[in-house]
């Protein structure tokens, strides 16, 4: 494994997206936040994915709600359903 | 097969690079075979996108330019709420459903790796890409 103090940019890049969907050990993190002092480019990465996934969530509010989620196959949309139920 | 084709390679670049080439062929054939799953050739591609943005040392070639001072301001231009929506469109299918998966039902990656069938390790990937793949396509765009 890389030592966490040395990240690089195309390490980064991938740790920021999967910070998004999970919290991360804490060097992990320390790792993360020390290469975004040091490394602007990172630091646009981050900050423009945070705006994507907000403009996602206003697209769906602003725009026709459908257009995306009709992309879904029926099969995921019903196993989802599924999933969901086993909770009520 | 071959020396058939070398007949048809026209000599512009060294027989090494050429039997270079054939082997590489050979090598994504033999994955491609493999792995009939559309994942893996989704992942294919990944690795050279990915991969091209970065140098040897793992920095950005070009690296992501700021969009705008405010980005709250952004978010309030129509213009750049279509553009997010052709991006997003324009996503190949299995990120373009994993991200919307995740950013409009707000779905756990445990539950998207079973909807989309895929490993874990491949549902942080195709997120990853999703996002990379999106960003790109905005600042092309937008900029």
């Amino acid at each position: 494994m890389i030592n966490h103090w040395t990240f690089r940019c195309n390490d980064v890049s991938d740790l920021i997206s999967r910070s998004m969907d999970e919290k991360l050990p804490l060097k992990i993190r320390m790792g993360i936040k020390f290469h975004l002092m040091m490394c602007h480019l990172c630091l646009n990465y981050k900050n423009q994915l945070n705006l994507i996934r907000k403009a996602i969530l206003k697209l769906e509010s602003v725009e026709e709600p459908d257009f995306v989620i009709t992309r879904l196959p029926d099969q995921a949309r019903q196993k989802i359903k599924e999933h969901l139920n086993k909770f009520e | 097969m071959a020396l058939e084709a070398k007949e048809r390679f026209k000599g512009t670049s060294s027989e090494k690079t050429w039997l270079t080439g054939i082997l590489k062929h050979k090598i994504i054939d033999y994955i491609r075979k493999k792995y009939r799953e559309p994942v893996f050739e989704d992942n294919i591609i990944e690795t050279r996108e990915m991969h091209d943005s970065f140098d040897d040392k793992g920095k950005w070639k070009t690296g992501p330019q700021k969009w705008a001072s405010n980005p709250q301001h952004l978010l309030e231009q129509k213009d750049f709420l279509n553009i997010e929506k052709k991006c997003l469109q324009d996503l190949p299918r299995r990120p373009a459903h994993a991200l919307a998966l995740r950013e409009l039902e707000g779905e756990t990656t445990q539950t998207i790796c079973k909807v989309l069938n895929i490993t874990a390790t491949n549902c942080w990937v195709i997120l990853h890409r999703a996002r990379f793949l999106m960003r790109k396509c905005i600042e092309i765009n937008w900029l």
